[in-house]
């Protein structure tokens, strides 16, 4: 059943059993209820088994995002609707000064059980105020903690997982992805799926033959990019990579895949967040301070996407955004 | 002028007392960091804790000790809180401006608290309890856009939700004039919000003026909204008053507790020593208790 689930059909069952399982789970967005049921259609079905726990916002994230914090103080389990990820901005003193002060600010140890979700992403021609990825605008905050969608997690999963921390967790979900198919594999006669990790975190993807050259550490929106890429690689300059992709991208817990990484001792850490002060850099930092000056892994590389505003063009998106070439060019010329 | 009850009086006598231990032990180096003290506004949460019951919840802002003391009693917890000494209620992490006990909160970020309180009525709301969100916030906030969209929900999701506005005609050094187009009435009635406006300073008259729109808000599930016109005695924080001399001295001669005590009678002399006696006390008490243990 699950495999043949795209990712917006896995990601809404997940939210529709939540909310029949739990009458504590609570939904905030714009244009969330039915028949519309929120700009990706992720709130399907919520309207009808749960009315009184779909709240429809005006355009008032930042107080949408308050009023969600004051739920979950009450015990309530609220899932937020951010129509775009670039909007995470208007509720950022919430997230900052309120969110993540509460657990700790009043002299004893609080929950907050809160999910905050988006689309994010680029790849659509949408625009430079539509196509961020905005993970690194949210990471190194204390106490909250950033997800990402992949066809490789399963939904469910990782909303329990998020809602387990008590506290607040960012869930980002690229925009591609959402017609895309769970747990499939483009070649599964040349790759295999393994998960490694407490919750299963890391999602594997190796080759057969595993003898990886290369290592590629990917977020779950380019999960198919980098599947592509490693395709690649192995046709046309018989380099074999193997691919991890996280579902918790922050805090990075990257000491569960170190003696991987130290075996090809050649790191590739792709995103598509732009350049500098991102993912890439916090996870080349943890990597720096489990190798304890030691040089463990040879080289470490990061591709991102450039620094600059992302144009609406869908040619010259293309240019800004990484892609595969840029990938499979790097990994090939190292 | 109206004569307050002895009850009422002594509270707000003990609010003040408070503010002035802080103020002197700022002066003395005694605390650091800052603080903002209600001085000139001790009557308005005095006014209000009649129909606050237990399973209300009260967001206050950083001009809050006046709202906790009341609500809570637990002077010596918060002086604990603000002095660094053990039995703090927040464990000396909070201080003055984050606070949590029992059903009331503080933070220190102008208009965050609009936007929190919404939660907790629509809780209020979802349960059917007939319980209230009551959120303190000055005239000064009114310059934050989520003012507005939490009086836009509020009274959209028409939720139990109770905007106290303690409108002291200055922020920090602007006055209202300089800060404000238009009225804090005009923009609370543009969301179809009841409004109250609340003039005195006398808890026992104003108690009259709110009972039945306060039980009103709480049983029909709808915001109400009361501003009271009051004046801050004191500085923002410390030593940051900017005010003209005759402006401060029209304000002292307005303050409740210098018209008492122009007056003198024996009634209020008599309070006011048992009020000073007992702020002495706790802050002796506090004082000679050992330093707070950091709790990681």
């Amino acid at each position: 059943m699950l495999n043949n689930q795209t990712c917006l059909e896995n990601l809404n069952t997940a939210i529709v059993d939540l909310a029949r399982n739990d009458e504590k789970v609570i939904f905030i967005g714009e244009d969330i209820k039915a028949p519309y049921n929120g700009a990706y259609k992720v709130e399907k079905g919520l309207s009808e088994l749960c009315p009184n726990r779909v709240i429809s916002t005006p355009i008032s994230e930042e107080s949408f995002t308050g009023l969600a914090a004051g739920l979950a103080m009450c015990g309530y389990k609220p899932i937020v609707d951010f129509m775009f990820s670039d909007f995470m901005t208007l509720g950022f003193d919430m997230v900052l000064n309120f969110c993540s002060k509460y657990p700790d600010m009043y002299g004893r140890k609080l929950k907050l059980p809160m999910i905050i979700r988006s689309a994010n992403g680029g790849y659509r021609g949408y625009g430079a105020t539509h196509s961020q990825s905005m993970q690194k605008y949210f990471m190194g905050i204390p106490n909250v903690f950033i997800y990402e969608m992949s066809p490789y997690h399963d939904n469910k999963k990782v909303f329990e997982r998020m809602f387990n921390r008590n506290k607040l967790c960012m869930f980002f979900e690229e925009k591609t992805l959402y017609t895309q198919k769970m747990f499939k594999l483009d070649k599964d006669e040349i790759f295999q799926l393994d998960y490694i990790g407490d919750n299963d975190n890391w999602a594997y993807i190796s080759t057969r033959l595993n003898r990886a050259d290369v290592s590629i550490i990917s977020t779950g929106g380019l999960s198919n990019i980098a599947l592509e890429s490693a395709l690649e690689l192995l046709t046309d300059y018989e380099i074999e990579a193997e691919i991890f992709i996280p579902s918790q991208l922050y805090p990075v817990e990257i000491s569960q895949i170190l003696d991987k990484l130290i075996k090809t001792s050649n790191v590739v850490i792709i995103e598509e967040g732009t350049y500098g002060a991102n993912w890439g850099s916090a996870v080349l930092s943890e990597l720096q301070k489990l190798q304890q000056g030691r040089n463990l892994i040879e080289k470490i590389n990061l591709l991102s996407s450039e620094a600059q505003a992302i144009p609406a063009n869908t040619k010259f998106e293309k240019q800004v955004l990484i892609n595969k070439e840029k990938i499979v060019d790097l990994i090939a010329n190292l | 002028m109206n004569k307050y009850t002895d009850n009422d009086l002594l509270l707000m006598l003990k609010i003040r007392y408070f503010e002035l231990t802080l103020l002197d032990l700022f002066s003395k180096g005694l605390i650091k960091g800052t603080t903002h003290t209600s001085l000139g506004q001790e009557y308005i949460p005095v006014s209000l804790e009649p129909f606050i019951n237990e399973k209300d919840f009260i967001i206050s802002n950083h001009r809050g000790h006046g709202h906790f003391i009341t609500l809570t009693g637990e002077i010596e917890g918060l002086l604990s809180e603000i002095t660094g000494k053990e039995g703090g209620i927040c464990n000396s992490i909070g201080g003055s401006q984050h606070l949590l006990y029992k059903n009331i909160m503080t933070t220190g970020v102008q208009g965050e608290g609009v936007s929190i309180a919404l939660g907790h009525a629509f809780k209020f709301k979802l349960e059917k309890t007939r319980n209230a969100c009551f959120v303190f916030i000055g005239d000064g906030t009114f310059g934050r856009g989520s003012v507005y969209e939490s009086l836009n929900m509020a009274s959209l999701y028409k939720l139990p939700y109770i905007l106290i506005i303690e409108n002291n005609s200055i922020a920090m050094t602007t006055k209202l004039s300089e800060n404000m187009a238009g009225s804090i009435e005009n923009r609370i009635k543009s969301f179809g919000i009841d409004y109250i406006k609340i003039t005195s300073d006398n808890p026992d008259e104003i108690e009259r003026h709110l009972k039945y729109p306060i039980l009103n808000a709480k049983d029909k599930s709808t915001p109400l909204a009361i501003e009271f016109i009051t004046q801050r005695v004191s500085s923002h924080s410390k030593g940051d008053d900017t005010r003209e001399k005759e402006e401060i001295e029209l304000i002292n001669n307005n303050y409740w507790y210098n018209k008492l005590k122009k007056e003198s009678s024996s009634r209020f002399i008599e309070l006011d020593n048992l009020a000073k006696n007992e702020i002495e006390l706790i802050l002796e008490k506090v004082l000679a208790k050992k330093e707070a243990e950091f709790v990681k």
